[in-house]
């Protein structure tokens, strides 16, 4: 049972320290190449290189990396109360801001759906 | 003792989670329903918005190696992705094309506010793309991230009940159309719909963010050509 313990706590670290250690790697690659991409994209497109060239078992990290996908959705509540700073903003714009957003938006889901269904068959 | 609020929204969430599984319509999501309950908080009552913000920095630090995290979900269907991948990526850069051009075509119709246009351009990808893309170009980053975030809600809120009534059933046509058009927001709903939805809209997360990057100069110059004419 301790060891049990001891064993998940480790895996606990170990997943976290590769994730966090992915990240800083996407930072320096954005730091030195100054594209406007965030860090964290690349860090997705190496952790995603490291696990298909195996360098990496998908095992290590599991354990981190599950719970903060289950959570993921929950790390969007402060993003969207942030939506408060905006509202001078946005109420002087939001006529051109919904229409124009919610007509692209609905043209983007189905084009891309229907155009992936019909490439794909 | 302002980190209550750090405590009040993952209790909120989790609530608002358990109370709304039952019911079936899309306006019923945990993620709308707590954030109007803050923003409603904070609108009507005398507590102070900037202590939420400051007490809830740490789920804003989870986010990035979250978004790291996508590339679990990616492996898993690598299978497919490498079997797809033509059509992936013309999806992908069509939808990027629908997204651009259709919210700046309609926005020019309404306004000839360059500032407002150039921040519009980059509302599909996820924020902080969209803000350095906005900053780049001329536009306004906090706008651009305001309007992003409004996107994302959208997409998420209305995106899977408006594929499956245009019967796009294919669950990773699904995901890519998610992920091009409601980014981070858009794929954590897709990650709570399935697997390969989730990979698929991770998938063109990235795509268009990085072709919006590289295309975003390009629709930059033609709002300098339409506001000035």
């Amino acid at each position: 049972m301790k060891k049990n313990i001891f064993i998940t706590a480790t895996e606990l670290v170990r997943s976290a320290s590769i994730l966090v250690l992915f990240l800083y790697l996407g930072k320096v690659i954005q730091y030195l190449s100054h594209l406007p991409i965030p860090g964290s994209i690349f860090g997705l497109l190496l952790l995603f290189s490291a696990l298909s060239l195996r360098l990496i078992p998908l095992d290590y990290i599991l354990p981190t990396g599950s719970f903060l996908l289950n959570y993921i959705t929950l790390f969007f509540v402060p993003v969207g109360v942030g939506l408060l700073q905006y509202s001078q903003l946005l109420s002087t714009y939001w006529v051109t801001i919904v229409v124009s957003s919610v007509i692209s938006t609905i043209a983007t889901l189905i084009s891309v759906g229907w155009l992936y269904q019909r490439l794909s068959k | 003792m302002i980190y209550l609020y750090l405590i009040a929204t993952v209790l909120i969430f989790l609530a608002a989670r358990k109370l709304l599984s039952p019911i079936k319509s899309p306006l019923a999501n945990p993620l709308l329903v707590s954030i109007l309950f803050f923003i409603g908080l904070f609108s009507f009552t005398p507590l102070i918005y900037q202590d939420y913000a400051t007490a809830n920095i740490p789920f804003i630090w989870l986010l990035e190696p979250a978004v790291v995290a996508l590339a679990i979900p990616l492996f898993c269907q690598i299978q497919q992705i490498k079997q797809q991948f033509k059509a992936i990526m013309v999806s992908c850069s069509f939808g990027v094309v629908i997204a651009i051009s259709t919210c700046i075509s309609i926005a020019l119709l309404l306004t000839d506010d360059k500032v407002l246009l150039l921040s519009l351009l980059p509302k599909s990808v996820t924020s902080p793309i969209a803000m350095a893309v906005a900053h780049e170009t001329g536009g306004l980053a906090s706008l651009a991230a305001a309007v992003v975030i409004a996107v994302g809600l959208l997409g998420a809120l209305g995106g899977f009940s408006l594929l499956k009534f245009c019967k796009i059933t294919n669950p990773q046509a699904q995901g890519l159309a998610m992920g091009c058009s409601a980014h981070a927001i858009g794929t954590a709903k897709a990650m709570e719909v399935g697997n390969e939805q989730g990979a698929f809209s991770s998938l063109a997360l990235v795509i268009s963010g990085i072709l919006t990057a590289v295309l975003a100069p390009f629709f930059a110059w033609f709002i300098g050509i339409m506001t000035t004419i």
